[in-house]
């Protein structure tokens, strides 16, 4: 048994009853089993409702052909009443291309006079009317209409005339993969609600086991550490569940309560000794001394871990990811002219803004109000969080972000959804900064175990962000903006549920850490090469980012026509690629230069992404250009971070590397409000792939000068002086 | 005693019920978005097919008012679909200048007279203008048709759904739990043993052999002690009560 156990999970040995190893395997092994059952499910349920749906669309299919067969044949009638003959009718395939064009699974359309002989046929498939076999079936006096299949369509024939010779016959053709087309994005659907089902599965996992198994067999361990160092305590999880851990706690729960019954009768009988032995009398102090008993206190409380804080952040932020590929349309959906907007209206016009505000202004409107509150916000959260801990701030912030995504499910014009996004932002700013400070607490001022600490919210928030993007354009599809929205709202009151029971804040081993003024955290722009950091490739990021993704990209694949869904399957691979990005960035990141390389690489990666929607099919192109877009963000996120101790020695010193990287990540969110409104200019001249491929030019600019001056600056060390390194900065 | 493998097996079904509802859900909702496409299609064409029609008796210089077959156009119109409850021809006023609504649909398709005092369907309905030669709208018709074959088909794509994600379920939770029941066996077994070898050595049994656990043994080295100064004061008392 090992007895060197530590209050934090990060750096200790591996528990003996579930070590790291094993707990893996559990992860693993009911991940895959998860897996296994999840896709034969979803594959089984959605087979059972393809197979329904083709059962009764082909029914109605049939019946709007024979509806229109019934129709033309109305019209036929009227001219065989008329005692004109078929084969004299004129102007026929200009009247049948009208009919043609008011069904969308049309493929051709044929009058045929009484025996079968075709007179006149339209439609891209009319060839296979062309080459009907004479035998083929056709109705009859008798049997008015036939519908049968013929390759790829669905042919249905009607009857014209009484119930003698027939007058003519009508052929009405359908496209048969029609249906099959109008389903073909449920499979898509399919796939994502797979993927985002196994991810959050895999996030449950990690709570659940960490929750039922990690911590109550961490709790053993530091019980039976106690113990052979002699000191044993009961009470401390008495009333858990009464599964193997609760009965093993159970146990070392009796075995304390025993020792300290056996020593308590120990001391009555040496009481009752008429003479006590000196040396008796010292054995028993020493057998008090050695087996020391004691009422668990708040102190034995559950270990604190890292998925407390994991499960709610990624439920939060999911939640905030909903909207992320119709958040512009949505904005588009309930925007009003201001002329419209009463006294608002009139008061905007007043004060001038009447010009500024266009509708491409007016829809980036939210995004640019979020970012910007979130950037505002995210300072005081840093200082709520040092002073009233993360648990409170985590329930505080949730309750503007409830109040703002019932608001903006119910938002009636822009302009007040602006109030409600700003809530929102208000909440997500507090909830992720709460989330940081708990986890940067438990790492309990260990550098490493800090850093790992932050790779789990940096997994947890990228995880979201995949699930998010592209179930909420699914919720969406089907359910509308305004219900997506208070689907936001229950995700968020789950996970402040979660937080509320789970999120206790950490033991500080200290005072928590002094806040640094503002103005003093301003000096790290003293810096040349910081500045440089963050005006030439952090802040180029966030505009790319928020211009790019958050704002052009849901109109311009709205405006092609592109389904909900496929919006967000197509930002979904913006996360999927920038965790590939991530990891690579990683790797290759070694030395300062290195990693200056892989930021100015990234910038100039999204350059050349966002070229591609105007060089290729729109669609296609973009979604190359999402992909590789997400590609270059990952590779340049990490390295942005990592190069900050070398590059700017001096603030680092003054700030610490954790402190400056809060700062660049403060200073980037001016990009984040910048990138809407550029884009929303670029836009508004010179129309969507334009506007794309000039925000690519920003990045890929300063880019290129950024790697110029670094080169520059860190080869020769004057262009920017010796101030940082010589940590005057 | 609920094992683990339980509780670890409850939080997987749900996830795996959550998951495989969301699915058929979405499966209903897309199958409702189609249905009600091709519907809102048909009728669309109806209503164009009609408004055409009347127009071109407009374009032989007839008021809308005063077209003599107009009531024959819409029964025949309403004939070819029983799913259509009435079609309206309105002038642009909005007063209705023809309708099928005397039909009395849902008697003839129920029978009985009295079905009349049941409740009327539910009903969808499209509409387009009617505009003459000069462009300008003159009325419009409005076609409407009846929810009640769309709501049985819902019916029926729902049973098969609920169905579907029941089957599954089941099936997936009896999987789950007996994988989780032998993914975890190995820490159950460690679990179980390291309390029963505690508990034997409190009943101050020797655990059997290979079920020894170190806190069990710290235990039982306490409670030795503790035995050998209990001894000791044993000793002690009978030797002052000999004496």
């Amino acid at each position: 048994m090992s007895a060197k156990l530590r209050h934090d999970d990060v750096d200790e040995p591996a528990p003996t009853l579930l070590d790291r190893d094993t707990g893996r395997r559990l992860i693993g092994g009911l991940l895959a089993l998860v897996l296994l059952i999840l896709v034969g499910s979803a594959l089984w349920v959605s087979q059972r409702a393809l197979t329904a749906f083709d059962d009764l669309l082909l029914p109605e299919f049939d019946r709007d052909a024979e509806l229109i067969a019934e129709r033309l044949a109305g019209d036929l009638d009227r001219a065989a009443r008329l005692g004109i003959r078929a084969t004299a009718l004129s102007g026929i395939e200009p009247f049948l291309e009208g009919y043609l064009a008011e069904h969308p699974a049309l493929v051709y359309l044929g009058i045929a006079d009484g025996e079968g002989r075709l007179l006149a046929s339209v439609g891209p498939m009319a060839e296979t009317l062309r080459g009907l076999p004479p035998t083929s079936e056709l109705p009859t006096a008798g049997r008015r209409s036939v519908t049968l299949t013929e390759g790829e369509a669905r042919r249905t024939s009607v009857h014209v005339g009484g119930s003698g010779e027939a007058y003519a016959l009508v052929h009405v053709g359908m496209d048969r993969s029609y249906a099959e087309r109008q389903v073909a994005d449920i499979r898509w659907d399919i796939i994502v609600v797979l993927v985002v089902s196994l991810l959050v599965t895999f996030e449950l996992l990690v709570f659940v086991i960490d929750r039922t198994m990690t911590t109550p067999l961490k709790l053993i361990d530091q019980a039976i550490a106690r113990a052979m160092q002699g000191e044993w305590t009961t009470g401390a999880m008495r009333h858990r569940a009464a599964d193997e851990v609760g009965g093993l706690l159970g146990a070392v729960d009796d075995a304390g309560r025993r020792i300290h019954e056996r020593l308590d009768a120990l001391e009555a009988k040496l009481g009752r000794l008429e003479t006590v032995p000196a040396d008796l009398a010292g054995r028993v102090g020493a057998l008090r001394r050695r087996l020391r008993w004691r009422v668990a206190t708040a102190a034995d409380r559950p270990v604190d871990s890292r998925a407390n804080a994991r499960f709610a952040l990624f439920l939060f932020v999911f939640a905030e990811e909903l909207s992320r590929s119709f958040l512009p349309l949505y904005a588009q959906s309930i925007h009003r002219p201001i002329s419209e907007l009463g006294v608002f209206g009139a008061t905007l016009e007043a004060l001038g803004l009447g010009l500024l505000l266009t509708p491409e202004v007016v829809i980036g409107l939210p995004i640019i109000v979020f970012m910007a509150v979130i950037a505002i916000a995210t300072p005081f959260g840093a200082s709520l969080v040092a002073r009233f801990g993360s648990r409170a701030i985590f329930l505080f912030g949730a309750v503007p972000a409830i109040i703002g995504y019932i608001g903006t499910a119910a938002a009636i014009t822009v302009f007040d959804m602006l109030v409600w996004r700003s809530l929102s932002a208000v909440g997500y700013a507090f909830i992720t900064i709460a989330c940081q400070g708990y986890l940067a607490d438990l790492a309990k001022g260990d550098g490493k175990a800090r850093a790992r600490n932050m790779a789990v919210f940096v997994a947890a928030v990228t995880t979201a962000v995949i699930c998010g993007s592209a179930i909420g354009a699914v919720f969406a599809d089907r359910l509308g903006f305004r219900a997506t929205f208070l689907i936001s709202a229950g995700f968020v009151a789950i996970a402040t549920l979660l937080a509320a029971r789970y999120l206790q804040d950490p033991d500080r081993a200290g005072p928590g850490p002094a806040l640094v003024s503002t103005a003093r955290q301003f000096r790290a722009f003293a810096d040349p090469r910081f500045v440089a950091l963050v005006v030439l490739a952090a802040i180029p990021a966030k505009i790319a980012l928020t211009g790019f993704l958050f704002y052009a990209t849901p109109i311009y694949l709205a405006a092609m026509d592109v389904s909900q869904p496929g919006i967000g399957r197509m930002i979904m691979f913006y996360g999927l690629l920038m965790l590939v990005g991530t990891q690579l960035g990683a790797r290759l990141h070694g030395d300062l230069l290195g990693g200056l390389v892989l930021i100015a690489s990234g910038g100039l990666l999204t350059g050349l992404a966002l070229q591609l929607p105007g060089h290729m099919a729109a669609e296609l192109g973009m979604g190359l250009a999402i992909a590789l877009f997400g590609f270059a963000q990952g590779l340049a996120a990490a390295p942005m971070l990592a190069v900050l101790p070398d590059l700017c020695p001096g603030p680092s010193r003054h700030h610490g590397a954790t402190g400056l990287a809060a700062l660049l990540r403060l200073a980037e969110r001016i990009g984040s409000v910048i990138g809407p409104l550029l884009a929303a200019a670029l836009v508004l001249r010179l129309g969507h792939p334009a506007a794309i491929a000039a925000l690519g030019l920003v990045s890929a600019t300063t880019a290129g000068v950024f790697l110029l001056l670094m080169l520059v600056s860190t080869s020769g060390g004057k262009m920017f002086g010796d101030r940082s390194a010589a940590g005057k900065g | 005693m609920l094992p683990v493998s339980y509780r670890l097996s409850l939080a997987v079904s749900l996830v795996l019920l959550l998951s495989v509802a969301v699915t058929a859900a979405l499966n209903f909702l897309k199958f409702n978005q189609v249905m009600e496409g091709l519907e809102d299609s048909r009728y669309g064409f109806v209503t164009r097919d009609i408004g055409a029609t009347f127009e071109q008796n407009l374009n032989l210089g007839l008021p809308l008012d005063q077209i003599d077959n107009a009531r024959a156009i819409l029964e025949r119109q309403a004939e070819l679909d029983p799913a259509i409850t009435r079609i309206e021809v309105f002038d642009a006023e909005g007063s209705v200048l023809y309708t099928t609504a005397g039909r009395a649909r849902v008697r003839d398709r129920a029978g009985p007279i009295s079905i009349d005092s049941g409740p009327a369907p539910s009903e969808r309905f499209t509409s387009r203008p009617i505009v003459n030669d000069f462009g300008q709208t003159v009325g419009g018709v409005a076609v409407f048709w009846s929810t009640d074959p769309a709501e049985a088909r819902d019916a029926e794509i729902r049973e098969t759904l609920m169905l579907g994600v029941t089957s599954a379920t089941l099936a997936g939770v009896c999987i789950v739990l007996l994988g989780a029941t032998r993914l975890l066996r190995d820490i159950r077994r460690r679990l179980l043993q390291t309390a029963e070898s505690l508990h034997a050595t409190l009943r101050g049994v020797l655990p059997r052999r290979g079920r020894e656990s170190a806190l069990a043994a710290a235990a039982a080295e306490a409670l030795a002690e503790i035995d050998a100064v209990e001894a000791e004061i044993d000793r002690c008392r009978r030797t002052a009560e000999g004496r």
